[in-house]
């Protein structure tokens, strides 16, 4: 019954008193919260930091939240935003970061076709360095928009600008990745050429 | 189809959307310019690359513990917070406890009253009980002095001034002199020593007996005649230090 409740719904009830509906809606939101810390972050440690902390606010300040302005998604995700920049701006590691991205790569590498694998682990952390390394606001974006499937109405919701802004940061945020990339000697030879551009 | 539209056409799509596009257009275009086909290519190759990211951490949750801690906080904060009306356990013991802290309100307003209306009518007690003791020690101080002060039952007496004019001053009856202390109307009185009465003195002024104790004298002056006749009559004149004439007696010659 309660899978079926919106989110507003859940938080109501919850807010009531209802632990089955926080349980019921933090299970429902948990996932994208994390997997955006985690891809923001790099870190899987400050994912789980973030992840906890949105939550806990929104156990502790859902009163407050306006159903009229946004949705509890969007809500959820700027919440987010601010604990993943303040972590950021506590622990902000790059070398704790590319460890964090090299280990994972070693978890895709399996046995049977160890030489695609690798290259594919390769690839991995070429792309997750590239990813890191952009600026915040665009880094927000490809997030969300290519590693999270979210829409562009989505997107502009979850961060609060207009949809041509998420568009035109989308397309500044691919150049700079293919840029990046290019001069990734693990990417070559399916990326290599990426800077190249129409030029007309 | 130019380059520029055909770019634009791309970033519209998502990158996961590119492998599916049929825009004829979008197609020929990419056949007829080489430029534009090799930008597209690295739009899909980067787009392979973000999927391997995007593949890697698609099932990737928190763990447990962290819902633990989110649920273990909500128990704490919403709900030991959430409103009376929202828990009904809890509605009559809060009830119970707002009616309590209403009651203490209006207890304490009350309380202030009173202590301020005790305040207020000691504060008048003891104003009157030091006037009643200042006027004591000025009655203390007139009967342990005979010769000082007299109260005449009613006096009026008419002085004829040098220019002809008469004024009249008007003594208020008072009964006796315990009733000039209690009576603030009569605290101004006519100030006589009974000596000065028994040598045929009249009370001229209404004094107050603390700014009239001071030191007199006589002075024997010429008074011209009420009647209108020649002569003049000769009067001894008591004057204070202040100037003003205490009593005057008419000298028989």
């Amino acid at each position: 019954m309660l899978t079926e409740q919106t989110d507003e719904q859940l938080l109501a009830l919850a807010m009531a008193g209802d632990e089955d509906a926080f349980t019921a809606l933090y299970r429902r939101r948990q996932g994208p919260i994390y997997r955006f810390a985690l891809h923001m972050s790099g870190s899987p440690q400050t994912a789980e930091e973030v992840t906890q902390d949105v939550f806990i606010f929104l156990a502790q300040r859902g009163r407050d939240f306006d159903a009229t302005r946004a949705p509890l998604g969007a809500y959820l995700f700027g919440v987010a935003r601010n604990y993943i920049r303040r972590a950021m701006e506590r622990s902000y590691n790059d070398s704790l970061n590319t460890v964090a991205a090299e280990d994972h790569a070693d978890s895709l590498v399996s046995k049977e076709d160890a030489v695609e694998d690798i290259a594919r682990g390769q690839l991995f952390v070429a792309v997750r360095k590239a990813v890191l390394s952009l600026p915040e606001h665009y880094r927000e974006v490809v997030v969300l928009c290519d590693l999270q499937e979210f829409s562009y109405a989505e997107a502009a919701a979850a961060i609060g600008c207009a949809i041509g802004t998420i568009r035109s940061r989308l397309h500044r945020a691919h150049d700079m990745l293919a840029k990046k990339l290019q001069h990734s000697a693990a990417v070559a030879p399916d990326i290599s050429g990426l800077a190249a551009r129409c030029p007309s | 189809m130019i380059c520029r539209e055909f770019t634009r056409k791309v970033e519209e799509l998502a990158l996961s959307e590119l492998g599916g596009t049929v825009d004829s257009q979008l197609l020929a275009h990419e056949r007829e310019c080489s430029d534009c086909a090799d930008w597209l290519q690295q739009r899909h190759a980067l787009a392979g690359a973000l999927q391997v990211l995007r593949n890697s951490a698609a099932d990737a949750e928190a763990p447990t513990s962290v819902e633990h801690n989110v649920l273990r906080t909500f128990r704490h904060s919403v709900v030991n917070t959430i409103p009376a009306e929202a828990n009904p356990l809890r509605r009559a013991f809060t009830f119970r406890l707002r009616r309590f802290f209403e009651l203490g309100a209006y207890a304490a307003a009350a309380a202030a009253l009173v202590i301020s209306l005790a305040l207020g009518v000691w504060y008048l007690q003891h104003r009157q009980t030091n006037a009643g003791d200042n006027s004591a020690q000025q009655n203390t101080n007139t009967t342990a002095e005979p010769n000082k002060v007299i109260v005449p039952q009613e006096t009026t007496a008419q002085v004829a001034t040098p220019q002809g004019t008469r004024h009249v001053a008007e003594a208020h009856p008072v009964a006796t002199a315990a009733s000039v202390t209690t009576n603030q109307e009569s605290a101004f009185v006519p100030v006589l020593t009974r000596a000065q009465q028994a040598q045929g003195y009249t009370p001229m002024m209404l004094c107050d007996p603390l700014s009239c104790s001071g030191d007199e004298q006589v002075v024997r002056m010429e008074l011209p005649a009420s009647d209108g006749s020649q002569e003049s009559q000769m009067a001894d004149v008591i004057i204070g230090d202040d100037g003003l004439v205490r009593a005057i007696r008419i000298v028989q010659q």
